[in-house]
């Protein structure tokens, strides 16, 4: 050691040495770092006024560079409107911390591929709640090759009309449609998704609950459409494409959120806004507005994501009525959509 | 990537390896997150005129003390002994030492030397800081610093010396001891 102020001191190295630490142990941290950040630009605005009405901040930069290279602040004004998609849209700003936010939501999102996700879609028609979609997905984001299980139910002014369970292996991204997919497809189809003409689709098992004809079929091989409109792995995408804006800092039914703007995402966005949840970052609502499906003027969509517990994988199983009467081909030909 | 995020992949790792040489492993992956919050708390009142590992280094210092006099005070609480005042972090570091077993007398010259200028002599043989560095690790001047790693340096140097001329304990038994007359095997 040539240093003046080391030299003679290579003897205490030994004794310095020390393992590094492990990758887990510094992403956990980085992890939390990133929340901290989130929070921290989240808190510099006024508090919610309650769990019903929102709290939107605007979230300009104020980029304070402070010398620990640069740390970055934000600086936020506040905007209080009673609801999303009223009033004049605040202008969207694209902030620093997009980036972690969007590095932390695909974390999250990869930190619970495993769970069982939950969409409670709610599509309105000219102002009316006419139809809601559930839909339950195990595990909600599988690899190529994993077999994925799904449930919806389709209720149109309260009445249950629908309920089918699909079970599938998730096809590769640039698999070939099976040639029973050209088709009219019997499975529930859901609303095409803006940008996105061709729904992925491949063959699995389905079994379908019709309540208009008090039927149900079980089909062991028939086509069955993978994506869904506004299900959490369609917002993983939208979240992955980048392009969006955070918009600012919201109050989801008590959940402290974080509202991003898709409409500039690289690639065709599943819904116009989306909250993540500011402390986990997964997404808690998403919205749309007219345009995103034919004949529906907006769509809700909130997220749960379960646990894989025995308790919770019975929501993946159709109920069939006893009294219905089975069938050999899926009773009504009428998507879903 | 926020910078503050990015700060934390560029020093994380030192900052990890300041937390394991003086309180183990296990006690550096529970205690850097602490560091770091507390460091990006603190960030608004950084002097950009400084190191930032330095910093660091000076943060992850205070969660040591912080640590180190909570523990003593379990250990006061659980033995029923009144408090004895000020943790010595040495005691710390001597036990990750002695549980590695490496040079006891390098260890034991480290032990010899007071607080202070043990942690001037360990930021600049392990943290690899200038003086100046350390300086701003402990909130002393400069001159402070290098005056005591310059008495830290000495005192280390005459305690190997003298330990190097000392008896050595014999491999083969006590009556074996190198260089101590009395106990030499006479044929007579």
């Amino acid at each position: 050691m040539t240093d003046p102020d080391h030299y003679d001191l290579d003897l205490l190295q030994p004794l310095g040495e020390v393992a590094p630490p492990a990758p887990e142990v510094l992403n956990r941290v980085a992890t939390n770092l990133r929340a901290c950040l989130l929070q921290d630009a989240a808190s510099r605005g006024a508090p919610a006024t309650s769990s019903r009405q929102r709290t939107r901040v605007i979230l300009p930069v104020a980029a304070a560079a402070t010398a620990v290279a640069a740390v970055v602040a934000v600086g936020i004004s506040d905007a209080t409107h009673g609801g999303h998609g009223n009033g004049p849209a605040a202008p969207a700003t694209m902030s620093p911390t997009a980036a972690s936010l969007r590095e932390a939501i695909l974390t999250a999102f990869s930190g619970t591929a495993s769970s069982i996700s939950y969409t409670h879609s709610v599509f309105t028609s000219a102002g009316q709640k006419n139809r809601v979609i559930d839909v339950w997905t195990s595990p909600f984001e599988g690899s190529v090759g994993q077999s994925q299980t799904r449930r919806e139910v389709v209720t149109d002014d309260g009445q249950t009309v629908r309920d089918t369970e699909m079970s599938y292996v998730l096809p590769a991204p640039n698999a070939a449609v099976p040639a029973d997919c050209n088709g009219e497809i019997y499975s529930p189809k859901p609303p095409p998704i803006r940008g996105q003409s061709d729904v992925q689709a491949t063959d699995g098992r389905l079994v379908d609950v019709e309540y208009a004809s008090r039927s149900w079929s079980d089909q062991p091989d028939t086509c069955i459409p993978v994506t869904q409109s506004a299900d959490a792995a369609q917002i993983r995408s939208d979240i992955a494409a980048g392009g969006w804006t955070v918009v600012g800092r919201d109050d989801v039914d008590g959940q402290p959120a974080i509202e991003l703007n898709l409409a500039g995402s690289a690639e065709p966005a599943s819904a116009d806004l989306l909250w993540v949840n500011a402390q986990t970052f997964l997404p808690i609502q998403a919205t749309a507005n007219k345009g995103r499906s034919p004949g529906v003027d907006g769509l809700v969509t909130t997220y749960r994501f379960l646990s894989d517990t025995p308790d919770n994988q019975r929501n993946l199983t159709t109920a069939i009525p006893a009294a219905f009467r089975q069938t050999a081909t899926p009773p009504g030909s009428r998507p879903a959509g | 990537m926020d910078e503050f995020v990015r700060l934390f992949w560029c020093h994380g790792p030192a900052v990890h390896s300041y937390l394991s040489r003086r309180a183990g492993h296990q006690q550096a992956d529970d205690l850097l997150e602490e560091v770091w919050v507390r460091a990006f708390r603190s960030r608004d009142g950084y002097d950009d005129g400084l190191p930032a590992l330095a910093w660091l280094y000076g943060i992850a210092r205070n969660v040591l003390l912080g640590h180190f006099r909570s523990e003593q005070s379990r250990r006061t609480r659980d033995s029923g002994r009144r408090d004895v005042g000020e943790p010595d972090p040495w005691d710390a570091v001597d036990e990750q030492l002695d549980a590695r077993r490496t040079v006891s007398g390098l260890t034991e010259a480290l032990a010899t030397l007071s607080g202070d200028d043990r942690e001037v002599l360990l930021l600049v043989a392990w943290e690899q800081l200038t003086p100046a560095e350390a300086a701003v690790v402990l909130g002393i001047p400069q001159g402070t610093a290098r005056s005591r790693l310059h008495r830290a340096r000495n005192q280390l140097r005459g305690h190997l010396e003298a330990s190097e001329s000392s008896p050595r304990p014999c491999p083969y038994g006590s009556f074996y001891s190198v260089g101590d007359p009395a106990l030499e095997v006479r044929d007579d």
